[in-house]
């Protein structure tokens, strides 16, 4: 390629990506931010007149409930992908990397099939144990639980909490682990002492990219929590939606999204702290 | 006799089909400077990595100490690694990492501060204590490296190629510093290089390896002066090498054909006969010219296709009659040397007794 085509293409692509970002995302921030401070119109709409009753509604109790228990089930989702997503990323480090690529790319092809309909797919799945286990069990109920809703939260965001834990783990140099053990080292406390501080920065990314998504997914808790576990996505979507209180889901969405950029300063500055195998001097 | 630390029997290993090394016997004394020295891919790694424990033989025992550690893992062994790239744990600081071997034998904090601190001022790192291995120079690195292992007090230190990633100038200070540590610890160390000079200048003895097979095992000296092959003698410094034929063998001499020319060395083995084909190893620096055949023994004629200003010494090359190259290495001597000039016809002269010759199998 000529540079001066090569050229062309980075500023066509750089452009696109500027004015999707800017129109997509930048503005309707904006939008958002702006609604969030103004009152609800009699048309459903809004009306134009500055007010910070919109926050004073978050810190209503209702509202707070919501958070809590939203919160709390993103924690829960997140602390099962890291149980299960820890020692499946560390196995799939073990293969030869022909086989990892394979490993890899099943971890992948979920994404290929819309979350939406494989959350449908999970409801229907989860039908069917329902009905066979109530021939034994006939007060068993698992469709429109916290535990459905846990079931299916987990499913959705696995692969969010194994992709960065894996690409860490494989960074990591196995000499640092050799090292360890010639060093009298056991394997748990080599595990203990080196692997799992050297993770912490896989760790803290997967859980970021679990917990935050968590708060939004709406979906899943409508459809297998029968909406009695609400996230703070089903509020929001409500109350935009339903409820048709524009400044109100305006605000919480702010509230959302402030959370979620202290969660993602924290994220940078422990990575910048657990820096891991990334400072290894190359000589 | 001094004590054996390891032995080696009869070790083979195989990474699937594929054998990188045969059969080595191997003892190494107590308190031995050893050096594994051999071109790359040879297996000089493969065997460290058997003697810290992070392979299994495939075939073979190896003992530490008078017991056989075949089964030990390598966290059980009292055998410490100074890793090539050095291998320091990247989230700790050097304190941390020359402490890390301790706080696993759950030494007190006390004890671990008085040793770590000797040991820091032993490799002159002590005011770097606080600092994480990223804010070191590559020097500096390799010196909590070896503090790391040293402080375990571990029978045998190995070091795979430790000097390998330092600048020359740095390289000769840490040769000189890592002998003296080993000297005044008095601990085996199993050393790796690539370097021939680094490996004849530091060890006490050399193994040459070459294709998973043991070539030598001997002093810096018997290597260089003695070689018992043609891979030896060429591996290790410059070597002119001679084929010819002997044409007479005696009790203590014998007559080799070279090109037009019979030569006389002396020799007392037994393993030559008439005929056999041989090759006389001739070092550059064993090699004199001269103008004119001054009654040496042993002269060649031939002429100087090229002559080489090095600062102490000069390398001249003469073609000899058959067309053979060889490679002189002289004392720089600016009256000498003025006299010779490219495509003169010289002779060239070596003392009684520098020759080694091997059957040429
Ligand atoms: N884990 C392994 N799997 C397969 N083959 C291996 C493995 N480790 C080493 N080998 C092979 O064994 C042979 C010896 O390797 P080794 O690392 O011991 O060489 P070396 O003498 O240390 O070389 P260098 O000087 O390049 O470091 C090489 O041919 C190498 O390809
Ligand atoms: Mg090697």
């Amino acid at each position: 390629m000529t540079p001066s085509k090569a050229n062309w293409l980075k500023k066509a692509s750089i452009t696109t990506i500027s004015l999707w970002l800017a129109i997509f995302v930048f503005i309707p921030t904006l939008l958002v931010i702006a609604t969030s401070f103004l009152r609800v119109g009699e048309n459903n709409f809004v009306i134009f007149s500055f007010t910070l009753d919109n926050y004073q509604k978050i810190l209503d109790p209702v509202f707070f409930h919501v958070f809590f228990a939203s919160c709390y089930l993103a924690l829960i989702t997140t602390f099962v992908c890291l149980l299960i997503g820890y020692p499946f990323a560390y196995l799939l480090t073990q293969f030869s990397p022909n086989i990892r690529r394979i490993l890899l790319l099943l971890v992948i092809i979920p994404f290929w099939t819309s979350s939406l309909i494989r959350i449908y797919a999970i409801k229907i799945l989860l039908l069917q144990i329902e009905r066979s286990l109530r021939f034994f069990y006939p007060d068993v109920s698992i469709l429109y639980t916290e535990m459905a809703v846990l079931i299916g939260l987990i499913y959705t965001m696995l692969p969010f909490m194994i992709l960065p834990l894996f690409s860490t783990m494989e960074k990591l140099d196995r000499r640092l682990i050799e090292a360890a053990q010639d060093l009298g080292a056991t394997p748990r406390q080599t595990f203990m002492r080196i692997i799992l501080p050297l993770t912490i920065p896989g760790i803290i990314a997967g859980s970021m990219l679990v917990f935050l998504p968590v708060l939004g997914l709406f979906y899943v808790t409508d459809l297998l929590g029968g909406a009695k576990n609400i996230v703070i996505g089903n509020l929001i979507k409500n109350q935009f939606l339903v409820a048709r209180n524009w400044p109100f889901a305006s605000a919480a969405s702010v509230f959302v999204i402030i959370l979620m950029a202290m969660l993602i300063f924290v994220y940078i500055k422990s990575i910048n702290r657990f820096g891991g195998s990334r400072h290894e001097k190359v000589q | 006799m001094t004590q054996k630390i390891i032995e080696l029997k009869n070790v083979s290993k195989s990474f699937g089909n594929d054998k990188v090394l045969h059969n080595i016997n191997l003892d190494i004394s107590n308190g031995e400077f050893l050096t594994l020295l051999g071109p790359s891919g040879c297996g000089k790694t493969t065997i460290l990595r058997l003697i810290a424990g992070f392979e299994n033989p495939s075939d073979g025992e190896i003992f530490l100490n008078g017991e056989k550690i075949n089964a030990i893992p390598a966290n059980k062994r009292n055998v410490c690694t100074v890793f090539q790239n050095y291998a320091l744990f990247p989230h700790m600081n050097v304190f941390d990492n020359v402490a890390f071997g301790l706080r696993i034998k759950n030494l007190n904090a006390e004890e671990i501060k008085t040793k770590v601190d000797a040991v820091l001022k032993m490799v002159k790192l002590e005011n770097f204590a606080q600092r994480k291995p990223h804010q070191l120079s590559g020097g500096q690195q390799q010196r909590v490296a070896i503090a790391r292992a040293v402080v375990n007090d571990p029978l045998v230190l190995v070091l795979d190629e430790p000097l390998s990633a330092l600048d020359y100038k740095l390289r000769k200070d840490m040769q000189i510093e890592l002998k003296e540590l080993q000297r005044r610890l008095g601990i085996t160390f199993i050393f790796v290089t690539h370097d021939q000079e680094e490996a004849l200048s530091m060890s006490d003895r050399i193994v040459i390896l070459n294709n998973g097979n043991i070539e030598q095992i001997g002093s810096p000296q018997q290597i260089y002066e003695m070689p018992q092959s043609l891979f030896v003698a060429q591996f290790i410094g410059e070597a002119n090498v001679l084929t010819g034929h002997i044409e007479e063998v005696q009790d203590d001499f014998i007559k080799v054909q070279i090109a037009q020319s019979c030569y006389q060395f002396h020799y007392t083995h037994s393993k030559l006969q008439k005929n056999d084909k041989v090759n006389v190893i001739l070092r550059p620096e064993d090699l004199q010219i001269y103008l004119d055949n001054a009654e040496k023994t042993h002269c060649l004629s031939g002429k100087i296709t090229n002559i080489v200003y090095k600062g102490a010494t000069v390398d001249l090359r003469v073609a000899l009659e058959n067309d053979n190259v060889v490679t002189i290495s002289e004392f720089f001597d600016d009256s000498r040397h003025q006299k010779f000039v490219v495509n003169q016809t010289i002779q060239i002269g070596w003392a009684d007794g520098v020759e080694v010759i091997l059957h040429d199998t």
